[in-house]
């Protein structure tokens, strides 16, 4: 075929070709005809200028040009390429899981003291990229044989589709990576990952909560990283090479592992299905330990979801028992209808309508309020409470925020439970007690306010100092209030039931708590929460401390005994004498006793009988 | 025209040599920030192993292990009362006593000479009146002291071979308690 013939058909081909495309847009509008025909006419000529019209032109002259005009597509395809490739470059799969992966970093976490609590480490982990596998069985051969462990049939199924990647075995060893790598199977790969691992096991596991195998923080302190922000600031600068400073948490892990150790002991001991503990910093509101037995290991959660092992001091909420007495009496005392010289009419049961209120160690005689506190009288306590009217209870326990959440860092809280109608019988049973469950942290926090002078401070598991705690608190009680409050948990320690608690030195105050479990909506005689919390030294209150057992037995030596001051209070007593010099509080052997603690706001008090 | 052509000469000289130096530089300058890169990965590197024997030091010194230890080798008891002491119930330091002034009046050797005092009176009174209290801490002498019969061997340490990484996956299974 003539080659001008040809080339001038084409020509012809092509303008008419753009005629009936231009004919065709006549009806959509005649200026889009217009220019599209003007396109195609501009294009037939730049066409015919760089090959030639073949007139009067030589045969090599015109292929010359074809192949120029060929080369020239080549070259400017190819530059284009390299400017897309320049402008935004291609990242592969693979690529982008080792971006993935090199992007989840987690900032270090250690206790006030510096010792790493969690932390992360480099691991090599193996993927396939699917399309690049030549030989699909004998990758399958290889890698099984070089990784028992991994399935035959998954690993084929894997491996057979056309994606980009997939993870084969995250975590692998060193010799593994060796053996893997010696195969020279061609589509395989490592790429480093960082794995989060917690030193200290089981020890802080509700505190810190853990990271799943992706790095994300699934529960505790981990989660709260992630959503305050710190992990990603912990990866952008791990993008430039260098390691986040690491978390200071306000936990000791020595006085966590003491408190965790004598809990267990106590549970134990008591056949107790479970138990938590906490120390607080009461000028600070720092939480220096947090137990919750039983746990788990953070570096192998299976157990963590388990419904026995949440963390029972901020999730679990329960009636406290007598510990709420201390409560009520603080109530009375600040509200200055009440004093240390008032006397509760104990002689016989309270009647409510048709319940009656006794005392489990009933006196039958008028008490004292310190009397009440050191007997644990229900009788006085829910007189207290009846004097000070409904209103006025709901109100106080508001202000104390015992019947809100309490939020902290730890993304676990719980919501109190409260009885939907509050009538003054609720408030005869909550002054000692029952019918408000709370979690224990509200109860740390309370009580903190108690005797820290009566600034109600929120719970911190982060570092803090006195100052900016006391700045960020609410003044909920008189600081005289506080000074009598300590003084009636010193007398208790001296003289009522936390007396197994009260460690030669430590000047320890405390307040015991037994409460029947409810079982079916009944509560179950032979089922107790027991309860204690306790403060040191009480002369200059610094730390508290909430123990609680849940279903104590019996043993021979406490005389068929299952309430707390039989069991919880010499586990706590145990602690104090553990952590008190962990803790740097000075023993004083030849402290006065507790009257002399109200020196200070010049009260006096009869002999407490 | 000489003149010209030795500049010529001179010009190709002076191109080679400019050439060659910056060639030189050029080699240089990469050679050097390929240093640069060695050298931060290795700081990572090392960063990164510093972060591991961190995990690792607080693995083998975390409590419950040194307690385990504690209980076996030591004899250790919790702080009782009488074994601590305030500063203020410690006993004044005694007043100097000059005894070989003493030694040498007993002997007679002082008479004479009067210009050595020896401590006069005061202050040998006063040393005496205090009430010295003596606070003692019970201590074997060294020769009764010995180790438990049931210390194991001391063992070398395990130190990682050096260029080697340290493989913490190694260590995590020397340690089950660690991933079980």
């Amino acid at each position: 075929m003539n080659r001008d013939a040809f080339l001038s058909a084409a020509a012809r081909g092509g303008g008419a070709s753009a005629r009936a495309v231009g004919r065709a847009a006549v009806t959509s509008g005649r200026w889009t005809a217009f220019g599209l025909r003007g396109l195609f006419r501009l294009l037939k000529k730049l066409f015919f200028l760089l090959v030639g019209r073949g007139e009067g032109l030589g045969l090599t002259n015109g292929r010359l040009r074809i192949a120029m005009l060929a080369f020239g597509i080549v070259y400017l395809t190819i530059a284009g390429r390299m400017v897309q490739y320049a402008v935004a470059p291609d990242v592969g799969a693979v690529a982008k899981a080792s971006q993935q992966v090199a992007a989840v970093s987690r900032p270090d976490i250690v206790d006030r003291n510096g010792q790493v609590l969690a932390t992360d480490i480099k691991v090599s982990s193996l993927y396939a990229e699917p399309k690049n596998i030549i030989d699909v069985d004998e990758a399958v051969e290889l890698l099984s044989g070089a990784l028992p462990e991994l399935n035959r049939d998954e690993l084929r199924a894997r491996l057979s589709t056309k994606k980009g990647f997939v993870w084969l075995k995250r975590e692998v060893t060193p010799r593994e990576q060796v053996a893997v790598f010696r195969l020279g199977i061609p589509g395989v790969g490592f790429i480093q990952e960082n794995k989060r691992i917690y030193p200290n096991g089981d020890i802080v596991a509700h505190i810190l909560g853990f990271a799943d195998v992706d790095n994300k923080g699934i529960a505790g302190i981990e989660k709260y990283l992630d959503t305050s922000g710190m992990t990603a600031k912990a990866a952008a600068i791990a993008a430039d090479g260098n390691r986040m400073e690491p978390i200071h948490l306000a936990l000791d892990l020595k006085v966590q592992h003491a408190v965790r150790d004598e809990l267990a002991a106590g549970m134990k001991k008591f056949k107790a299905i479970a138990g938590s503990a906490a120390i607080a910093d009461v000028e600070t509101g720092e939480i220096l330990s947090l137990v919750s037995l039983p746990d788990y290991d953070p570096n192998n959660p299976v157990d963590a979801l388990k419904p026995d092992r949440i963390n029972r001091v901020n999730v679990g909420v329960f009636e406290m028992g007598s510990t709420m007495k201390a409560l009520t009496i603080a109530m009375g005392l600040d509200s200055g209808k009440f004093n240390l010289q008032s006397r509760m009419d104990a002689r016989a049961p309270l009647q409510y309508g048709r319940f009656r209120i006794h005392d489990f160690h009933p006196t039958n005689r008028v008490l004292t309020i310190p009397e009440v506190f050191v007997h644990s009288s229900n009788i006085g306590t829910a007189r207290i409470a009846l004097g000070m009217g409904v209103d006025a209870h709901k109100a106080f326990l508001a202000k104390m925020r015992q019947l809100n959440r309490l939020q902290t860092e730890l993304p676990e809280s719980a919501r109190p439970i409260l009885p939907p109608r509050w009538g003054e019988l609720n408030t005869i049973t909550i002054s000692f007690g029952h019918g408000l469950a709370i979690a224990p942290i509200q109860s740390v926090m309370a009580v903190s306010a108690l005797v820290n002078g009566g600034y109600l401070m929120t719970p911190t598991f982060m570092q803090r100092t006195a100052a900016e705690a006391r700045s960020a608190s609410v003044q909920v009680l008189k600081p005289s209030t506080s000074v009598a409050m300590r003084y009636l948990m010193r007398l208790n320690a001296e003289k009522g039931s936390a007396k197994k608690a009260d460690v030669p030195g430590y000047r320890v105050g405390g307040k015991t708590g037994t409460a029947e479990k409810v079982v079916n909506g009944r509560y179950a005689k032979n089922k107790n929460l027991t309860a204690f919390t306790a403060v040191f030294p009480m002369d200059k209150p610094k730390y508290m401390m909430l123990v609680v057992l849940d279903e104590p037995q019996a043993l021979p030596e406490t005389h068929g005994f299952a309430t707390s001051g039989w069991n919880v209070v010499p586990v706590g007593g145990k602690m104090v004498e553990r952590i008190a010099p962990l803790l740097g509080v000075e023993p004083i052997y030849d402290a006065p006793p507790a009257q002399d603690l109200l020196a200070s706001i010049g009260a006096t008090v009869g002999a407490v009988r | 025209m000489k003149i010209a052509r030795l500049l010529n000469v001179v010009a190709v000289l002076a191109l080679v040599g400019a050439a060659v130096t910056v060639y030189r530089i050029k080699y240089d300058a990469t050679m050097h920030s390929e240093h640069v890169t060695k050298l931060k990965r290795q700081i990572a590197q090392e960063k990164d192993t510093i972060a591991v024997l961190k995990a690792e030091w607080s693995f083998l010194a975390r409590p419950d292990r040194v307690q385990a230890f504690a209980e076996r080798h030591l004899e250790l008891k919790p702080l009782r009362q009488g074994q601590t002491l305030t500063v203020a119930s410690l006993p004044d330091r005694p007043a100097p006593v000059d005894e070989i002034g003493h030694k040498l009046e007993a002997l007679g050797l002082m008479g004479a000479d009067a210009s050595l005092a020896t401590d006069a009176s005061g202050e040998a009174k006063k040393a005496a009146a205090a009430p010295a209290k003596k606070t003692t801490i019970a201590v074997k002498p060294t020769s009764q002291l010995k180790a438990p019969v049931n210390r194991p061997a001391p063992q070398k340490p395990a130190t990682p071979k050096v260029g080697q990484p340290l493989n913490i996956t190694d260590f995590l299974r020397q340690n089950p308690g660690l991933l079980r």
